[in-house]
């Protein structure tokens, strides 16, 4: 792209009673940057002028965005001085009487009144009455999930097996790598920490009550859980969400399907069966872990 | 005229799946162009190639003097900047309202005022059609129609040489779809467009386009205005024009003509 010398855009030239504006070169969306703030520029100087010509002579072409400028600049320019056009090339008329069928004039952008001084509290308002109406449906949320347990309860045969194994696969098989990497790494961690604590005691051994009780009591079953909520749970949320807009949740309501049956109880029922699963495999990773450096820092062996 | 695209010998291959052997088609300057051929003969794959989302497995493609094979970053930048695409669905982008989407080109490429903006999308909004006061919408608030212009809009606000549509009058009702057709044609001879379109809807056919191409076995079997297309004997050719509707529309042209 070339840039051509801005003042080609628009040149002033005053006489006495008038002011004369030469536009020219390419007026084109790309270059309508250049042109308004050259505009703006020179707008202050003619404000006391009593005739404009605008003379579009040297006005190579024009596309519709700058004539949309354009025209805006015309009618602004009326409202200072009495304006004429002159020297119009053919292309330009064409393009100006083609923009002028759909130009709109713009609204004029609201100034600050006092209703816009309420807007913060405005604000605060709206988001108070969301988080009400938030609260309300999560409340209908676990009331239907749990008419949906009982329902499935009533009848077992109307339990959706395919679909929670599928949810079983997707929340709790492919989540193993995380977790194994977690909790070995929080496993060493806790031992290494405490061993150099122990350590100064002589109280060597008690590495293995540590261990033995803070991963499994504690802390493997938070990490499994943040790491299930913040993965699965986002995962969810897009699964869902996709069949909201492609109407695959409306299509099964309107054949009459539970959609808390059939979309919201296999999942929960997935995370029931595959969390204490995965969390006891966090268990094992996590022991694991600090029986390695109880072996290395201590000299504790298993056996 | 000038050819504004060019496609020689375009093959494109997934996996062990042969979608186009070799397609061959020139759209010149300022022609409506429609692409034809039964679903899934590749129509949008082809367009896909067009605007550079997709490489084809052979083949060279050029598009306003540029060869799409060896175009640099930069050129393909500018080259983007030049056409404007309007997708099956409208594609709008559901976080923004209306006239946010059209901004949205003018708001990262140019340096211009809110003011002005906001100034040259209400004129773009009227000029395909919608009330400039739709801006404020978002496109969940839309009909289909709407949803079409609406995104008509944000792909005519740079002023491109070149417009791809696909199937812009799919999913229109009659009464949409012609008045959409009617706008195409405005729009052609207002700002000079070339615009590439695949469409199978028989009236846009008749009413809209000057020449087309139909994508048959990977080939494209019949290339030209519809006369010439209608003398191909191919079985899609026969089947898609061997309508009611369609056969209408021919006695009706072959009535004018005599
Ligand atoms: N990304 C892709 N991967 C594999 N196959 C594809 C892909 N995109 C399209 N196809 C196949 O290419 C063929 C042509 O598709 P498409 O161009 O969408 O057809 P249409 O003419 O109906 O628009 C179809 O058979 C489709 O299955
Ligand atoms: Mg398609």
């Amino acid at each position: 792209m070339f840039f051509m010398n801005s003042e080609e855009y628009i040149d002033i030239e005053r006489s006495k009673e008038s002011v004369t504006i030469r536009l020219g070169g390419i007026w084109s969306v790309e270059s309508l940057g250049s042109i308004e703030s050259l505009y703006k520029k020179v707008l202050p100087e003619i404000f006391d002028a009593k005739k404009i010509v605008l003379d579009l002579k040297r006005v190579e072409s024009i596309d519709t965005s700058a004539m949309i400028f354009f025209i805006t600049m015309r009618s602004e320019l009326k409202k200072i001085a009495d304006t004429r056009v002159i020297n119009t090339p053919k292309e330009f008329c064409r393009m100006f009487r083609m923009v002028k069928r759909f130009y709109t004039p713009s609204y004029r952008p609201k100034s600050a009144t006092f209703a816009s001084l309420l807007e913060p509290i405005l604000r605060i308002g709206k988001g108070a009455v969301s988080i009400y109406y938030d609260i309300v449906l999560f409340l209908s949320f676990i009331g239907r999930s749990a008419i949906a347990v009982f329902d499935t309860l009533k009848r077992p045969s109307s339990f959706r097996i395919k679909e929670t194994a599928v949810n079983i696969y997707s929340t709790g098989v492919t989540a193993i790598p995380i977790v194994a990497l977690s909790s070995f790494l929080v496993g060493i961690v806790i031992a290494f920490q405490s061993a150099v604590q122990l350590q100064k005691y002589g109280a060597n051994i008690f590495i293995v009550d540590m261990i033995g009780i803070s991963i499994p009591r504690e802390l493997a079953p938070l990490i499994t859980a943040i790491i299930v909520a913040g993965r699965s749970g986002s995962a969810y949320t897009a699964q869902i969400g996709v069949m909201k807009i492609t109407e695959e949740i409306d299509a099964m309501k309107t054949m009459g399907f539970e959609i808390f049956r059939f979309v919201v109880f296999p999942r929960i029922a997935a995370m029931m069966i595959a969390l204490p699963l995965l969390i006891f495999f966090a268990d094992i990773i996590g022991i694991y872990g600090g029986l390695l450096v109880a072996k290395m820092q201590l000299d504790i062996t298993p056996a | 005229m000038k050819e504004i695209i060019k496609m020689r010998h375009v093959r494109t291959v997934f996996g062990d799946k042969t979608v186009h052997e070799d397609v061959n088609l020139t759209v010149k300057e300022g022609e409506i162009y429609a692409i034809l051929g039964g679903s899934g003969s590749g129509k949008t794959t082809l367009l896909r190639e067009m605007i550079m989302l997709l490489r084809p497995s052979g083949g060279e493609i050029e598009i306003l003097g540029q060869n799409l094979e060896t175009i640099s970053q930069k050129e393909a930048q500018k080259l983007r900047s030049q056409w404007g695409v309007l997708f099956q669905f409208g594609a709008l982008f559901t976080s923004l309202t209306v006239e946010e989407n059209v901004a949205v080109w003018l708001r990262e490429y140019t340096s211009l005022s809110d003011a002005t903006i906001r100034q040259i999308v209400r004129s773009k909004l009227k000029m395909v059609g919608l009330d400039p006061d739709v801006g404020r919408l978002y496109p969940s608030e839309l009909s289909g129609g709407m949803v079409k212009r609406s995104a008509l809009a944000r792909a005519l606000v740079m002023d491109p040489k070149l417009l791809f549509l696909d199937e812009p009058t799919s999913g229109l009702d009659p009464v949409s779809a012609e008045a959409f057709d009617e706008l195409i044609t405005q729009l052609r001879s207002l700002l000079g467009l070339t615009i590439v379109m695949i469409t199978h809807d028989i009236d846009t056919i008749f009413n809209v386009v000057d020449k087309m191409a139909v994508l048959g076995e990977g080939r494209v079997v019949a290339e030209g205005s519809l006369k010439q297309v209608l003398k191909r004997d191919h079985p899609f050719i026969r089947k898609f024009f061997g309508g009611n509707r369609a056969k209408a529309r021919i006695e009706a042209m072959k009535m004018e003509a005599s």
